[in-house]
């Protein structure tokens, strides 16, 4: 049943012809060697399908082929036949939105131990290399095999980012191994810098889960103003952030695990024989010189190495003191000089922006390292200290591996502990009883390389992911009986219908509380974390002992979820902010970094005094008292201040720089009324150029008013629009013109957990009909559909989401072709809202939940949602990773067998517009192309998610540049085809009335039925006295086409009286 | 024009006893107005500060506000005369208008004593309590009108929410009294009566300072001699001693808690308009449609029945017969 979309590019067919010839063979992995013609497949439910069925999905294609450059979509208003115009895309690999799981792979650390339980050594002294050359490559993506490339000889060049290359070794005898290769980085297509990505497998299957990410990444550094003869300042005395610039090198890496919850490299049992080390593609270009299979290095412990020292003198002299901000090297342009205000950071200087520290924040995922270099004027033992500061999250200390000139000195500088304080401290690296650890430095130039780890609590950090799947499965196992809100004065007996109830809740207590004795063991303490993990342990046993009770308390279970993933995310993170390097003679005598409480109070002070003359708003260069002529381009910004202070760094270095145009920027903030701030700035001859960020209605408003300027005359507009979809466009239209570019997209799409779903053996539905048949088995088990989408609220503030899906789906539109009347009065609307309102009324989706959690407990294991909706997922839920995915939201079947999934974007999109009293129109278009193009949506997009987190990531509306982003592919392909199907409801006149008016019609039909407080109190009573007819003429009144047609009257009135106003129509005022 | 209404007399001292007035002609009366004048000089220069501020922003946005109610005005362009044509369509033709004065009737007739009443009662309650706590319980009280509705939202969001988490639901659920969760935030049977309880939580501001001052200034002298006059409980302290004595801070928090109940912002755009109040009509207009002339016709509409019933409230608590 291969219910999945099948993207149909034209030039896919063939393609398609074959893969699916290949799918009749054994399942799971069908490779071939170069030159073969078939893809790898991993669906499992594309076994069965039968040759007729097949056939007639070749035949659907052609038809649909033909269908689409006919355009005979009788939805179309104007020119809606483009709107569903191919996307390009790099993503060939199709992708069905199955509920197969791939979570149960064993973890690394799992894995490690059954290998070792099972008696498997370390092997000594072995060490396995092939050369590029010798790789075996799979069909699809480049690869080119070079006699020498940078200094290195049989070079695999491996230009893109899919396909797979193997190697085959021989291993001499059984035991565990560690891999590795030499790398070098290719230029990609990503023009920031991301880091390579490859997965591996060992005898053509994953070795545990940690294999599916390998991440290659590439080395940085920034490039100091002095260098290229600017300033290093801003012309306010800000301190410019410098640019970065990729180091080309060969480097040597071992397979490590991505989130560094072991700071030594994989291990991976190997029998003697014959085996394969396969690459598979991720993301980026990269070449390779050779491939290693070997044993793992040992790291002596600090009194074996003190040992060796014995004779070497000890150093007394200056200290040698270096700067943190200054890098040598770096794993992430995004691994960047910050800002501190503290007094006791040097350099320091009260009255500007300094970037005098690094780190912090940024710097918490494992594994991306910096590294500083510096120099010692003579041999001998030194010790060194570090000022830093760990002071965000919460109170748990971070990790380093400390590594001097690409080595880990000694065992104890694997995992470097720097606890959590609210201040600057001096961290001299030294044992637990706190005597300064040794470093024999030769005379001459060193580095040193800090490498974010997690800390000892990788096991504790398994075990609350485990706990948490266990308890999710139960709380379903339980409300499939119970129900969400269960009858307490029902006897459930619980125990009986789940029979692992007892033990699974004794199990999970056990574990939690093993982990909270782990904690005191290792950290000395229990802390929050631990007491926090005991308390929950002794929730769960309590339930174990009166399983009675536990309907009573459901909800303690959900808020138990809630707080482990919290500590989840908390453990995976360590961020650490340095400020300087000191290396010196281990008899000096460093004291903690302390400035006065005087000159601290002084600084806040001044800066507290600042703050009135200082304009905040303005940021970057500020360009004054020009003459016109020279005036720069002033735009306005409506988000938040750092967002703002990216966009401008990359104007300023890029824009800037290469057009000669100057910007000036400010901040607008986000609840301010722009109309209102925009008018009092156009009276006081302050009005912006354009604005950024700003509601996707507002441009129209503006034209309407005619303060906008229509964009399709400027030069290269044509052009400019390829990149976004045409359907995206439709609310800047207006008379003609089109009035602003969208700079983000919001998008609807279907979210399921896997998880829930392949174990009520659900599909995942692909048109609405599988919809309404997945509805009552959800209600069976107690569970339901979440429609996110009609949220009545959301409604009223004016997009009537979820109405535009089956409106498109009956073919309606909202307004006539002249966008004078609604066109809601015409049959399709009809069954259309029908269908809108059934679907709370018959089949019971609730009128208004909080999907994200209802979601996340499993009990709404589908449902929309839109882009926001996936940002909170996948940053405030690490427990359902890989438990959940995304699908175009469901359609309706075409007869050309296509599904069509007609839908709107959504109110999260921010447009940009030029004003039409600028006298720099030019320019402030120049601003918006460059703004809006491929490589710089994609840098900033890079910029503001490196710098602020997954939770920001730019949803841009430009299509290729969300190519670029790091989706996984499927979560891509799904937009890709959603996005296909993009089309907007046009912005009119007075056209907020209707989704008003919608929503009004919505709520009395669904709301309005639905129980009343009296009702409910009297219910039975009012009921004697309410005879079948009284019941029946109250039905009659609330008939969906009275509902609609008053609807539709008041939303005539007002797009009339609008049009009035504005002299679109000539007729008298109100009569 | 007989005199200037900017003239404190019954506030400055001197002026208490005026002369008896027995010359009529206009001509003496402008003359004698310039002579007194010219006699408390010094005292309006002290006053010039406050009238600045005053006309600045009370006097003269209302002013504005009646120029705009004269005129088409979209807030981008400037504004063309458009006579009575908004009160025109405001009284006559605007459908949602008489909605709009009906919930704002229904909200400031149980929200307007409510929280009058509510804030007197905490603040005597508060007043009993020890003093060292008083604070405490005052600060308590006084928080939700500092955290104004965005915080408000946040915390009666969850209360109100319609699915079965919300709290009154949950509650109401498990004790069995419905079965079904109401929708009381989308539900146009509920969504006023849910607002006006948010609003009486948030009307316990100034009002409530003011009473809670006022029973911290009462003389301890009054209620020494009311009970050897034998007034024996604390209720009988209040209905003799407290609330004669309080009639100018009763006033005071009824004019407050009045145009508090008036001006609530209700919900632009509540379901069914529901909850639609005069003040989300204006911003209705103001903001959505952009119609800012005829925004300003409703809000000097407002602003005269404000006047109005503050003209009603002075009667009712004048403090003339008092002392």
């Amino acid at each position: 049943m291969d219910y999945g979309s099948i993207v149909p590019s034209g030039l896919g067919v063939a393609e398609q012809v074959l893969e699916s010839r290949c799918r009749g063979g054994i399942g799971m992995l069908v490779h071939q060697r170069r030159g073969g013609s078939c893809r790898v497949r991993n669906s499992p439910q594309a076994t069965d399908m039968n040759p007729l069925r097949f056939l007639s999905v070749v035949l659907a294609l052609c038809v649909l082929a033909i269908a689409l450059s006919f355009a005979h979509m009788s939805v179309a208003a104007d020119d809606e036949t483009d709107l569903s115009t191919e996307i390009e895309s790099d993503l060939n690999r199709r992708i069905t939105y199955d509920v197969s799981v791939v979570f149960d792979e064993a973890r690394y650390a799992d894995q490690l131990e059954r290998w070792r339980s099972e008696g498997h050594q370390e092997v000594r002294g072995v060490e396995l290399v092939a050369s590029g050359r010798e790789a075996l490559t799979s069909a699809e993506g480049q690869f080119e095999v070079r006699e020498s490339f940078e200094g290195q000889e049989d070079v695999l060049l491996w230009t893109s980012s899919d396909g797979w290359a193997e190697w085959e070794f021989v291993i001499p005898q059984d035991g565990l191994y560690s891999l590795g290769l030499q790398f070098f980085p290719l230029e990609g297509k990503s023009t920031i810098g991301r880091p390579i990505e490859r997965g591996f497998m060992i005898d053509g299957g994953y070795p545990f889960n940690e294999a599916r990410r390998l991440v290659l990444y590439r080395q940085f550094r920034d490039i100091e103003y002095e260098d290229i003869g600017e300033s290093r300042f801003y012309n306010m005395g800000d301190e410019r952030r410098p640019g970065q610039e990729e180091i080309k090198e060969w480097q040597s890496v071992h397979f490590e695990d991505s989130y560094a919850a072991d700071p030594d490299p994989m291990l991976v049992y190997l029998s003697k024989g014959n085996h394969t080390v396969r690459l598979i593609g991720g993301s980026e270009p990269v070449a390779i010189s050779k491939v290693y299979v070997k044993s793992r290095e040992d790291v002596r412990t600090y009194s074996d190495v003190k040992a060796t020292c014995s004779s070497i003198p000890i150093y007394v002299g200056e200290d040698i003191e270096f700067e943190a901000e200054i890098t040598s090297a770096k794993a992430l342009p995004s691994l960047r000089r910050e800002p501190s205000f503290d007094p006791e950071v040097q350099p320091f200087d009260p009255d500007v922006r300094l970037l005098n520290t690094f780190g912090g924040w940024n710097w918490r995922w494992g594994r991306q390292w910096a590294e500083w270099a510096f120099e010692v004027p003579e041999d001998g033992l030194y010790k060194i200290g570090i000022y830093c500061m760990q002071n965000t999250g919460t109170q748990l200390p971070s990790y380093r591996m400390i590594e001097i000139d690409g080595r880990v000195p000694f065992e104890e500088l694997k995992r470097y502990r720097f606890d959590y304080s609210r201040k600057w401290v001096l961290n001299v690296l030294s044992d637990p009883d706190d005597n300064p650890y040794l470093f024999h430095l030769t005379k001459g130039t060193h580095t040193i390389r800090l490498t974010p780890v997690m800390g000892p609590l990788g096991p504790t950090l398994r075990a609350i992911n485990d706990v948490i799947l266990d308890m999710s499965d139960l709380y379903r196992k339980i409300i499939m009986i119970t129900g969400i809100n269960p009858d307490l004065n029902f006897e459930w007996d619980l125990e009986d219908s789940i029979s692992e109830l007892v033990p699974s809740l004794n199990a999970m207590s056990m574990r939690l509380m093993e982990h909270a004795n782990f904690i005191e063991d290792t950290m000395g303490r229990r802390g929050s974390i631990g007491n926090s993990l005991a308390m929950i342990s002794e929730q769960l046993s309590s339930m174990a002992r009166r399983p009675d009770t536990i309907p009573a308390r459901l909800n303690v279970l959900l808020e138990n979820q809630h707080t482990l993933s919290q500590w989840i995310m908390d453990l995976r993170v360590g961020p650490l902010a340095i400020d300087r390097f000191v290396v010196g003679s281990p008899e000096a005598a460093w004291d903690q970094p302390r400035v006065s409480m005087l000159y601290k109070l002084w600084v806040s002070l001044k800066r507290f005094v600042l703050s009135f003359t200082k304009d905040y708003e303005q940021i970057g260069n500020v360009y004054e008292g020009e003459a016109a002529e020279r005036r720069p381009v002033t735009i306005w910004v409506q988000r938040p201040r750092e967002w703002v202070e990216i966009m401008k760094e990359m104007i300023d270095e890029d824009f800037t720089r290469n057009t000669g145009i100057r910007v000036n920027v400010n901040t607008m903030p986000s609840t301010m009324d722009v109309i209102g701030v925009i008018k009092l700035a156009a009276i006081g001859g302050k009005a912006p150029d354009a604005a950024f960020g700003i509601d996707y209605t507002f441009p129209v408003e503006m034209a309407i008013r005619n303060a906008a300027v229509d964009l399709t005359h400027m030069p290269g507009y044509d052009e400019v629009v390829q990149r976004f979809r045409p359907g995206a466009l439709i609310p800047y239209r207006y008379g003609g013109g089109n009035y602003a570019l969208p700079e983000t997209q919001d998008f609807q799409m279907l979210f399921y957990r896997k998880d829930v779903l392949s174990e009520l053996g659900l599909e995942v539905p692909d048109t609405w009909e599988d919809v309404y048949a997945m509805i009552p088995i959800l209600r069976r088990y107690n569970m339901r559909f979440a429609g996110g989408a009609g949220d009545a609220l959301a409604a009223n503030a004016g997009g009537a989401v979820g109405f535009e899906v089956f409106l498109y789906k009956h073919g309606g539109t909202f307004y006539t072709d002249d966008n004078m009347r609604s066109a809601l009065d015409s049959p399709e609307a009809l069954a259309a809202f029908v269908e809108w309102t059934d679907l709370y009324t018959k089949y019971g989706v609730p009128i208004q939940a909080n999907f994200y959690q209802h979601f996340r407990t499993g009990d709404m294991p589908i449902g929309l949602g839109n882009f926001a909706f996936y940002v909170t997922l996948s940053v405030a839920a690490p427990e359902l990773s890989g438990r959940w995915g995304m699908a175009p939201i469901p359609g309706y079947r075409q007869e050309d067998g296509d599904v069509a999934r007609w839908a709107p974007g959504g109110a999260g999109t921010r447009v940009a517009m030029i004003f039409n009293t600028s006298d720099k129109k030019e320019e402030a278009w120049e601003l918006l192309k460059w703004w809006t193009s491929d490589e710089v949506q994609e840098r900033y997009a890079h910029e503001v998610e490196s710098n602020l987190g997954k939770e920001s990531r730019w949803n841009t509306a430009n299509v290729s540049a969300l190519q670029t982003m790091p989706w996984t592919n499927e979560e891509l392909a799904a937009i890709l085809e959603q996005w296909r199907w993009m089309r907007d409801v046009p912005v009119v006149l007075g056209g907020y009335m209707t989704g008003r008016m919608l929503g009004f019609a919505w709520n009395q039909m669904v709301v309005q039925g639905g129980p009343s407080v009296t009702d409910e109190l009297l219910g039975s009573i009012k009921r004697l006295f309410r005879g079948p007819y009284e019941q029946a003429a109250n039905q009659v009144t609330n008939t969906a086409r009275d509902t609609l047609e008053y609807a539709v009257k008041e939303i005539n009135k007002e797009l009339e009286r609008k049009r009035v106003e504005f002299g679109i129509l000539p007729q008298a005022l109100g009569e | 024009m007989s005199r200037s209404p900017m003239v404190p007399n019954s506030s400055n001292p001197g002026s208490l006893s005026r002369p008896e007035i027995v010359s009529d002609t206009y001509f003496d009366r402008v003359r004698r107005l310039g002579k007194e004048i010219y006699k408390w000089r010094r005292s309006y220069l002290f006053l010039t500060p406050f009238l600045i501020v005053f006309f600045m922003f009370v006097v003269l946005p209302v002013i504005q506000s009646m120029y705009y109610s004269l005129t088409y005005f979209n807030g981008l362009e400037p504004p063309r005369p458009a006579g009575l044509d908004n009160y025109k369509v405001l009284f006559l033709y605007d459908d949602v208008f008489p909605t709009a004065v009906k919930n704002t009737l229904v909200f400031a007739v149980i929200a307007g004593p409510g929280g009058y009443i509510l804030s007197f009662l905490l603040a005597w309650v508060i007043n009993l309590v020890r003093s060292r706590f008083r604070m405490w319980f005052a600060l308590a009280c006084y928080a939700p009108s500092i955290a104004g509705g965005a915080v408000a939202l946040i915390i009666w969001g969850p209360l109100f929410s319609p699915d079965r988490y919300g709290y009154l639901n949950n509650i109401l659920l498990r004790i069995g009294l419905i079965n079904e969760p109401i929708p009381w935030t989308i539900d146009p049977k509920y969504v006023l009566a849910t607002l006006i309880i948010t609003q009486l939580w948030m009307s316990m501001g100034t009002g409530f300072l003011v009473f809670l001052a006022g029973f911290q200034s009462m003389p301890t002298e009054v209620y020494d001699a009311a009970k050897v006059d034998g007034v024996e409980s604390k209720w009988q302290e209040l209905w003799l001693v407290t609330i004669p004595m309080m009639k100018p801070q009763m006033l005071f928090s009824a004019v407050m808690s009045v145009i508090g109940a008036f001006s609530a912002v209700g919900l632009v755009a509540s379901p069914m308009y529901a909850a639609h109040t005069i003040t989300s009509h204006m911003s209705d207009y103001a903001f959505v449609r952009y119609e800012l002339g005829y925004a300003s016709a409703i809000a000097v509409f407002l602003f005269v029945v404000m006047v109005g019933v503050n003209r009603i409230l002075f009667t009712i608590f004048s403090t003339k017969d008092q002392y």
